[in-house]
């Protein structure tokens, strides 16, 4: 999904959560005539309140996440501007860590480093596999290939073991 | 002359010639058809006729084009080279075939494609 959908999504959470502060101050201006107490309604409307400004803060960081990562994998040229989207560099890292690794459990985290990118790959190590030799061919693979391919430097590849992986019984 | 059209050239005695938006767009989207590498954003077979319209966005002031593709490219291809001749090709091609000047050929690649993908589409369709 594009940054400006977070974007949206944020200003969205954000004026339900302002919606419900005006509520607990129109409840304690006035006496509304409730059913329920009204010191129980402005309890749970607070905490919907600060459960939905919580979510428009973590749908910031994606936005702005996302945004930055698109900004950097933008290129200008003579004949007009290049694109590659986010989707597409992590769909390529897949690829290759797929068929050339045999890594299948994995997530690709990517954020802009200086020119280039920096990529984060979050892993369960596969039945066999040493941490450094993985390592060493993770990172020369995948800042080649992407390097080769997207015409974007890739400074960094960091790896990141969570685990082992249980033997496939596809491959 | 329609909001869609743009005049590119007009002799007085003889009337005028506009030229319509889709019209570009159809040009732009065969001519992109046509780059090796080039696969559309969904995957499948390249779209025919004017349906390649759908790739391209045009956009035209004071006589001067500007075109934002979106485009799939074709796994193992270099997406860099791939978008680079994409833009000489669908630049060269509208300029020759309806001489407004293209200021701008915007590239964006969505995603990687791959053969197989196409092939298994065109089966069950």
């Amino acid at each position: 999904m594009s940054g400006y959908v977070y974007v949206a999504g944020a200003l969205s959470l954000l004026i339900a959560a302002g919606a419900m502060v005006a509520a607990v101050v129109a409840i304690a201006w006035g006496d509304l005539g409730m059913s329920v107490p009204a010191p129980v309604v402005q309890a749970v409307l607070v905490v919907w309140a600060i459960t939905f400004l919580g979510a428009a803060a973590v749908f910031s960081r994606i936005a702005m996440s996302r945004l930055t990562v698109q900004r950097a994998l933008r290129r200008q040229g003579p004949k007009g501007m290049i694109l590659i989207t986010p989707d597409t560099v992590r769909e390529m890292a897949g690829v290759l860590l797929r068929e050339e690794l045999g890594v299948h459990r994995f997530r690709v985290h990517i954020r802009p480093q200086g020119e280039g990118l920096a990529l984060q790959v979050t892993l369960r190590l596969p039945p066999g596999e040493e941490v450094p030799a993985l390592a060493e061919r993770l990172q020369s693979l995948l800042a080649q290939e992407v390097s080769a391919k997207t015409g974007l430097e890739v400074p960094e590849v960091r790896m990141v073991v969570e685990g082992t992986a249980r033997p496939s019984r596809n491959r | 002359m329609a909001k869609d059209e743009e005049l590119i050239g007009e002799v007085a005695e003889d009337g005028q010639i506009s030229i319509s938006r889709d019209v570009i767009a159809t040009i732009a989207g065969l001519a992109a058809s046509d780059v090796a590498g080039v696969a559309p954003p969904k995957g499948g077979a390249m779209p025919r006729g004017d349906a390649v319209r759908r790739l391209v966005d045009v956009e035209i002031a004071e006589g001067h084009v500007k075109l934002t593709l979106k485009v799939g490219v074709l796994h193992g291809r270099a997406i860099q080279e791939v978008a680079q001749a994409l833009q000489t090709s669908v630049k060269n091609e509208v300029e020759k075939m309806t001489a407004l000047p293209v200021d701008e050929v915007d590239v964006e690649v969505v995603r990687v494609v791959f053969p197989e993908e196409g092939r298994r589409k065109e089966r069950s369709s």
